[in-house]
């Protein structure tokens, strides 16, 4: 079985942003998406989720509530804020720009 | 914030999400066919160790180094609980450290550190000259000389001399003895004193008998200080008005009570006259290197103008300095040896946390294997070392408050501010400062054990895991740490003792056993002949003598071990012509018939002084071995006539009429300088002050009261007051003395710290072998082997350990050699001695582990691996 590539650092903040950002989500929830979305290609695991999840939090970036959630049980449903999305935003073209130059790197072909 | 003061909520709500996310991965799984169990597992394992977690995320959410420290320091005082012996240890250890520490620095910080009580006090320095030719400072000046500086200088804004000492005072009709100077009128501004009550005197009011008195002394005669004002003290020969109380405390210099103007007596008009104290306060931006070049101009100015001032300079230094210059040495080296005493107990306080964390192996490697990363473990040990010390110091502070008190008792009294001794705040910082050093550093070694405390082998064998390794070589280092340590601090103190003893034993040239001083000051008008003075003090001896018990009784004018004394330059007729400037020095003292045999010293030519030898007789001396040595040599120096500067009189010429011996008269330390004795009868004008010897054959205070009754019936007027010469002996062995007992009670205090860690070390080294030794003993070695193999072992470390310390100890001891007395600093029989001991000592301390080594049951050990 072949491990996962690593996910660039700093990048996980970013998917998470834009997964909470398509619609509020909890913490099982986002690690499932994240899955799906990626086609199992980023592995995120549990451990370095909920972590994360947390830091995203206390920068403010989302607020988190706690509702019934599946199995009757209670869950705690992280939602985008303001500042979250600007933050979404910025990294978002933060990581275009890095992608395109990386992309434009690996296309130089030796002369 | 709600995480800092919420911990338990947010914990509460960490648990929930966490088991939330459980179950749904578990449902997710079971969707998937798994198990119950299995889905369960697989759901753990996706999400990593769920106590971890937590931490990680409780460690961001809060604050985490002050939930950590929280945690941290409950745990350790819980672990301490448990491990109630070997915290009991350390505490102890630390304790003993601490309060030897906070006691010396309690006197260092008040003595040396704590600035003086006056105004702006680093700006107040002491002149005084300095003589080139010899590299001495006098600490007296001459009076032309202090005019000239005064006039003269640029950088000082006051400056005063002042000169006195114990004479007797009428207050309120009781005739006293009190500690009288005679000052400039600028005195009081180079301290910057208000008067607490008056005023001070005026330049123009210099010749009016005008007295200022202490604090102290006013509420002492006249109840308050507002009382004493207008009333009169009668002292050196005039009725003063007193005009001011000075401001409660000062008492400048030493103890003083009464401040008169310097010129209600004649001063001395002469250059090479050093009578005069000169203190200054420099003006504000004036700094001391300024104020030295500007001085020493001066002084080179009058050394051309002069001839008195020939090799004459001036030495300015800071008044702190100099009053604190003879407690200096001993303060630092006392303060050197509690820091030895404080290295070695923290050496014993590793090895106790080494032992401890051993101990604590499998624990360790228990909350490593949970989840505690190895930054947290080592913080834990390090807070545990930290709260073990504080607990230490606490305990030690106590210890050194107590300590403090009972060496503040047996103090000399001539260390400076010994009043002012009290423990504040610099000390709690001091000893905060050296509890938390002394307690990270020597955690440091423990804690990163601990840190690196390997899961599989802790959980194993835990004892093995931390035996191996560096540990033993560590522990070696440790010991050889100790040994050394100790044997430096043996060696100063072998030293100081040995010094102490050679100096209590030292032949002074007279005895002090059974000699009763009576002090007694004669009222009389100023300087100059006054028969009525000679005449009661003539008297005085003559009646004591006839007193029962009584064996022999002489008046002597300068009391041995005293600072105030006379000296002078001589010349012999028909001897050796010098320069001016380079005549050489002789000690002056001045006595009654019978003073060498009260004193028992020898007459070794010639006679001593009779009742013939008064005035208008020919003048006659006597001087001692030294002085007959240094100018006549062999030849005889009977009959011939020698002058010195002391008094008309004996400017005039004395015929030399005995030879005694030697006396160590300024210190027990100090050999006899050149002496000249002047009869009494003949040199009546300062002859105001007696002390009256009386050689007894009772114990010397029990006459006291039958010669006071004397002094009495002659003149009630005249103050009496006693001391037995053994009280002189003992208070100018104080100082040292003091060195002595404190340094070798600290060292005691080190060496047996040290063999307590010694014996420790070799125990724990020896029970972590048992298995080994276990094994040895099955395969048949011997035990006596088996004992002198641990011993031997022992042995190299502890022999390295005295090398180490030995080279220490004779490049150290250089640095007491000040303080010692007749002793070479690296004095071999006190350096065999030391390392006799503390082999013998050591080697016992190893015994005990050694035996238990040797007495291991190979069946027993063996199951026991």
């Amino acid at each position: 079985m072949s491990k996962p590539p690593d996910l660039v650092q700093g990048t996980l903040d970013l998917l998470l942003l834009k997964i909470i950002g398509l619609a509020p989500q909890h913490g099982w929830a986002n690690s499932q998406r994240l899955k799906q979305i990626s086609d199992q290609e980023l592995q995120v695991s549990d451990g370095s989720l909920y972590p994360a999840l947390h830091k995203l939090e206390l920068a403010g970036w989302i607020t988190a509530e706690w509702k019934v959630g599946e199995l009757g049980r209670r869950a705690k449903f992280y939602t985008l804020t303001r500042a979250g999305r600007k933050r979404l935003e910025h990294e978002t073209e933060h990581w275009r720009r890095v992608s395109s130059a990386i992309s434009r790197v690996l296309q130089l072909t030796e002369v | 914030m709600r995480a800092l003061i919420q911990p338990k909520r947010s914990d509460g709500e960490l648990s929930d999400e966490l088991s939330f996310h459980l179950a749904m991965e578990t449902q997710d799984n079971l969707s998937r066919g798994m198990s119950q169990a299995e889905a369960e597992r697989r759901a753990r394992l996706e999400l990593g160790g769920v106590q971890r977690l937590k931490e990680d995320l409780r460690d961001q959410r809060s604050v985490p180094w002050i939930d950590h420290l929280r945690q941290d320091v409950g745990y350790g005082i819980r672990t301490i609980l448990h491990t109630e012996i070997a915290s009991a240890a350390i505490i102890a250890t630390f304790a003993l450290g601490i309060g030897a520490n906070a006691t010396i620095f309690s006197l260092i910080n008040s003595v040396l550190l704590s600035p003086l009580p006056y105004d702006a006090p680093d700006r107040i320095v002491v002149v005084e000259p300095f003589w080139k030719n010899t590299g001495k400072t006098g600490p007296v000046s001459s009076a032309p000389d202090f005019h000239d500086w005064r006039e003269q200088n640029h950088v000082f804004r006051f400056l005063a001399y002042h000169a006195g000492r114990e004479v007797r005072v009428v207050a309120n009709g009781i005739p006293s003895f009190a500690s009288v100077q005679l000052v400039t009128p600028e005195f009081f501004n180079v301290f910057g004193m208000v008067p607490v009550s008056g005023r001070l005197w005026t330049e123009v009011e210099e010749t009016t008998p005008l007295a200022v008195v202490s604090h102290r002394w006013a509420v002492d005669r006249f109840g308050d200080a507002g009382g004493a004002i207008g009333k009169t003290v009668e002292a050196v020969g005039r009725a003063a008005a007193i005009i001011g109380v000075a401001a409660p405390g000062f008492s400048y210099p030493n103890s003083t009570d009464i401040w008169m103007p310097s010129s209600l007596i004649p001063v001395n008009p002469n250059r090479g006259g050093h009578s005069y104290f000169v203190i200054g306060r420099l003006k504000a931006d004036v700094d001391l290197d300024e104020a030295r070049t500007d001085m020493q101009a001066i002084a080179a100015r009058l050394e051309q103008g002069f001839p008195e001032n020939r090799f004459k300079s001036v030495a300015v230094t800071p008044l702190l300095d100099r009053l604190t210059s003879e407690a200096q040495s001993t303060l630092w080296l006392l303060f050197g040896t509690v820091i030895g005493v404080m290295l070695i107990a923290c050496v014993n306080v590793a090895h106790l946390q080494l032992a401890r964390a051993a101990a604590r192996g499998r624990e360790m490697a228990i909350r490593s294997a949970i989840g505690g990363g190895p930054g947290r473990l080592v913080r834990q040990v390090l807070t545990e070392s930290v709260v073990l010390g504080s607990a230490g110091a606490f305990v030690g502070l106590a210890f050194g408050w107590i300590t403090l008190n009972t060496f503040l008792a047996m103090a000399p009294d001539d260390i400076p501010r010994l009043s002012e001794v009290r423990v504040d705040g610099r000390v709690l910082l001091f000893t905060l400062v050296v509890t938390v050093l002394c307690s990270v550093l020597f955690g440091v070694g423990p804690a990163r054990r601990a840190g690196r405390a390997d899961v599989t082998d802790g959980l194993r064998q835990y004892r093995r895991a931390v035996a191996s390794g560096v540990a033993p070589r560590f522990r070696s280092t440790l010991v050889i740490a100790e040994v050394a340590l100790s044997l430096v601090l043996l060696v100063a103190s072998g030293l100081l003792l040995r010094s102490f003893v050679e100096l209590s034993g030292v032949d002074l040239g007279f005895s002090t056993d059974r000699v009763l001083v009576t002090t007694t000051a004669y009222p009389v008008a100023g300087p100059g002949p006054d028969s009525r003075a000679t005449t009661f003090h003539r008297d005085l001896i003559e009646q004591v003598r006839k007193l029962p018990g009584v064996r022999q009784a002489a008046g002597v004018m300068f009391m041995p071990f005293v600072a105030l004394r006379a000296n002078s330059g001589y010349t012999i007729d028909g001897g050796p012509s010098y320069q001016q400037g380079e005549t050489p020095l002789s000690q002056i003292q001045v006595i009654t018939p019978g003073y060498f045999a009260t004193m028992n010293t020898p007459v070794r030519l010639g006679r001593d002084f009779d009742d013939n030898d008064q005035y208008g007789r020919p003048q006659v001396a006597i001087v001692n071995e030294r002085l007959a040595h240094d100018v006549f040599g062999p030849a005889n120096p009977l009959g011939r006539t020698i002058r010195t500067g002391m008094t008309m009189e004996s400017m005039n010429g004395m015929r030399i009429v005995g030879v005694v011996a030697d006396a160590r008269q300024l210190a027990p330390e100090t050999p006899a300088l050149p002496e000249i004795f002047l009869p009494y009868l003949q040199h009546p004008g300062p002859g105001a002050l007696l002390s009256v010897l009386a050689l007894t054959s009772l114990e010397p205070a029990s006459l006291s009261a039958s010669i006071r009754e004397t002094a009495r019936r002659l003149n009630p007027d005249v103050p009496v007051r006693f001391s037995t010469m053994e009280e002189l002996f003992k208070r100018a062995l104080s100082y040292p003395r003091f060195r002595t007992v404190l340094v070798g009670a600290f060292a005691l205090l080190a060496v047996m710290l040290s063999l307590v860690g010694v014996y420790s070390v070799l125990s724990y080294l020896v029970a972590e072998r048992t298995a080994e030794i276990g094994v040895r003993l099955a395969l048949g070695a011997l035990r006596r082997d088996i004992f002198s193999r641990v011993i031997g072992e022992s042995m190299r470390v502890v022999v390295i350990g005295l090398a180490v310390g030995l080279a220490i100890a004779l490049v150290a001891a250089q640095a007491i050699q000040a303080v010692l007395f007749d002793i070479s600093p690296r004095d071999p029989i006190t350096i065999a001695a030391v390392i006799g001991l503390l082999a013998v000592t050591a080697l016992a301390a190893s015994g005990i582990p050694a035996l238990r080594a040797a007495s291991v049951d190979p069946l027993v050990a063996l199951r026991d691996e």
